[in-house]
């Protein structure tokens, strides 16, 4: 699966990762995987439920935002990027 | 009364005669604040005769029982009037410390009638309220205005002030407000109303403590959720509200190129993102806000330098950098200024601009129309003259003040194609074919396209409210339940804007509706339960419709411009968007009670007891 990290999430990776998966998993779990893969996603350890999620970063893929218990997989390639809500 | 002052002021400026009222204790139980108790009082103070820049429309603002309280992000107020824009009912929502000053001055909200004989300014402070003479800044910007007001009253006062453009009556003409932020009540044309009453400002300054049910529990509460709503907010806060415009642009949502675009890559140039990298020079915040998402910007080099200012909102951004291709972003804090200083709306400014453009374009009109300007994409200095020439109105510019429905009907049918707008209102910068709930939102809004009368994207993206049956986001193009889920939303905004809370509270749930009636009965001892929370926000919604039924609405106009029904955009997550409307709304009719033509029927308007 490639991840790329966009604006201020640049800073925390790579523009462009890899993560290895085996199997298919949840959006839960691919943020605990960069949480434990990357210094700068430590504080985002607490995020557990959509609405914490949508207040600090959005996974998004092929047009649609991902929710928590969304599946994604290896041949995946997925955005993370700020939330949004505008004015 | 706990949580209000219990008194209103009327002001007849043709009379320059001044009075204090006392709404019956009904009003207040029925109505809460803000925009419901003001949409009573424009229902019952107006008519279908009235013109909304004659001096027999009524300019009415009006305070709710959290402004002033330590309830975060409540410093707000609620300005109505008969647009002048739409001819419709038209209202904005602002914040800043204007309306924490006037509460604590003593009153509720204020009526203005009449006009006066020469430019005057309102001073409402502790010992009363004065008409006052404005003549030596009539003519002047919004802040060399309120420099002048602040000496000619009390420095640390707040000033809601119109500039050019409010004096001459353009129709996107915003109200400013200078004080602790540099906030504006930019939609619907309301500055306009205050110019056609010669009314140049109100100045409002008050330190007097509101009387609160039970302060002690109201603050101890609010201590305890502090850290919870710090954290909520913070991301939101760091980058402001243009931290969503690499996300929208992606999805689908930034408005590119008069909303024809699909994506535009340097959208990334101009995002709150790149802001924060550049030219932030700090944060600003409203009064009691721990979000803070204003910005403040300074330029201290290139052609615009040295400005030193408050920073674009998303909507500015998306408005005036996006739909005119403006890439930018030292250009679009020098508009954003441009239309602070005029008094112009950021949105409706932009919004004509890259509809004018896309004329311009086809050939419609061209460099001689413009006084030489050409008026191309992506051109920043033609886009700084001719706002410009929008606030004095002058040449081209006259017509641009009325905006982009007006000047379509000017220049031929065949703009009528490419205006963009709802009812006479330009939308905000979030596309109804990405999120359906707010094509149904548009459609309906009493004000025409705002997205601030559901507020219901983010509710596509993420957030849930599980106490009024939102236990998960919806998928924005989900048809059915659509139509309840947009209701549900209006519903709860209206009855936020009478309380009144900033949107910006929901972010990641940081405030939830339990915590807003917990606060609700701390602050006015009145005890609601969540059924009557929500059937309040519908009674304030309804009661904009039947105005808006009153001059002669009804499904004939809850439509979607051309661009929004036609135009399916390509590219990258773009498929398949253009809203199912007619669908959408035959749901939503009959959700709400309404019968086929979008009218309240007798028993909707029985039950909810209006007008």
């Amino acid at each position: 699966m490639i991840v790329h990290f966009l604006g201020p999430f640049e800073l925390i990776a790579e523009k462009e990762v890899q993560i290895k998966l085996e199997h298919s998993i949840t959006i839960r779990k691919l943020l605990a995987i960069l949480v434990s893969k990357y210094d700068g996603m430590t504080k985002y350890s607490g995020v557990k439920t959509n609405d914490e999620l949508s207040a600090h970063l959005v996974f998004f893929r092929d047009g649609k935002i991902l929710m928590m218990s969304d599946i994604v997989d290896e041949n995946d390639v997925l955005q993370v990027l700020l939330p949004a809500t505008g004015g | 009364m706990f949580g209000y002052r219990g008194k209103m002021i009327r002001v007849d400026l043709a009379e320059r005669k001044i009075e204090i009222e006392e709404p019956n204790v009904s009003t207040y139980e029925k109505y809460i604040g803000g925009s419901g108790i003001g949409a009573k009082y424009l229902y019952d103070e107006t008519c279908p005769e009235t013109d909304p820049l004659g001096p027999e429309n009524r300019l009415v603002v009006v305070t709710g029982p959290f402004t002033g309280t330590a309830v975060p992000s409540a410093g707000r107020h609620h300005l109505m009037a008969r647009s002048p824009l739409t001819g419709l009912f038209g209202e904005s929502n602002v914040g800043g410390s204007w309306a924490v000053h006037f509460k604590k001055a003593g009153y509720d909200g204020i009526i203005i009638q009449g006009r006066a004989d020469q430019p005057v300014y309102l001073w409402i402070h502790n010992d009363g309220v004065e008409i006052r003479d404005a003549s030596p800044v009539w003519g002047k910007d919004s802040y060399d205005s309120a420099a002048w007001l602040k000496d000619e009253t009390v420095s640390k006062a707040t000033v809601a002030v119109i500039g050019q453009a409010g004096e001459r009556l353009a129709g996107i003409a915003g109200i400013p407000h200078i004080g602790l932020i540099v906030r504006q009540a930019a939609r619907a044309g309301l500055g306009a109303v205050m110019g056609s009453k010669n009314l140049k400002a109100m100045v409002s300054y008050g330190t007097k403590e509101i009387p609160l049910a039970n302060r002690e529990f109201l603050n101890q509460d609010i201590k305890k959720l502090m850290p919870h709503i710090r954290k909520a907010t913070e991301t939101f806060g760091k980058f402001g509200t243009a931290g969503g415009v690499d996300n929208y642009e992606k999805i689908g949502n930034f408005p590119i190129q008069n909303w024809r675009g699909s994506h535009w890559k340097n959208a990334e140039k101009i995002s709150g993102v790149t802001m924060q990298k550049t030219i932030l020079n700090g944060r600003r915040a409203c009064f009691g806000c721990p979000i803070a998402c204003g910005r403040h910007i300074q330029l201290t080099e290139g052609p615009y330098a040295p400005l030193d200012c408050a920073g674009p909102e998303y909507e500015t951004v998306g408005l005036i950098g996006g739909a005119c291709m403006i890439d930018d972003l030292a250009v679009i804090c020098k508009a954003n200024d441009l239309c602070n200083r005029y008094g112009l709306d950021t949105m409706s400014t932009g919004a004509t601009i890259a509809f004018a453009m896309e004329a311009y374009e086809r050939g419609i009109f061209g460099i001689a129309d413009t006084d030489g300007i050409e008026l191309t994409w992506g051109n920043g200095p033609a886009l700084l003259e001719i706002i410009g020439k929008i606030a004095r109105r002058e040449g081209i510019g006259d017509l641009m003040a009325e905006g982009s429905r007006k000047m379509a009907l000017m220049i031929g049918e065949k703009a009528l194609e490419f205006a963009v707008h709802v009812k006479g209102l330009e939308p905000s910068a979030h596309d109804p074919r990405r999120f359906f709930s707010q094509a149904l939102s548009y459609a309906t809004a009493a004000r025409g396209a705002c997205h601030n009368a559901s507020w219901s994207h983010p509710y596509e993206m993420g957030l849930s409210m599980p106490e009024i049956g939102i236990n998960a986001p919806q998928d924005p193009y989900q048809i059915e339940g659509k139509a309840e889920f947009t209701a549900k939303l209006q519903d709860l905004m209206s009855v936020m804007d009478a309380l009144i809370i900033c949107r910006f509270t929901q972010v990641g749930r940081a405030v939830n509706i339990n915590n807003i009636l917990k606060w609700f009965y701390f602050i006015t001892g009145r005890e609601i339960d969540l059924e009557t929370f929500m059937r309040t926000g519908e009674r304030i919604f309804n009661l904009k419709r039947l105005y808006n039924i009153r001059l002669g609405t009804s499904r004939k106009d809850d439509i979607l411009p051309p661009r929004f029904m036609k135009m399916n955009r390509s590219g990258e997550g773009l498929t398949n968007q253009i809203p199912p409307l007619g669908r959408l709304l035959v749901d939503y009719y009959s959700y709400r009670g309404w019968n086929e033509d979008g009218i309240p029927t007798p028993e909707k308007i029985r039950e909810l007891d209006i007008p």
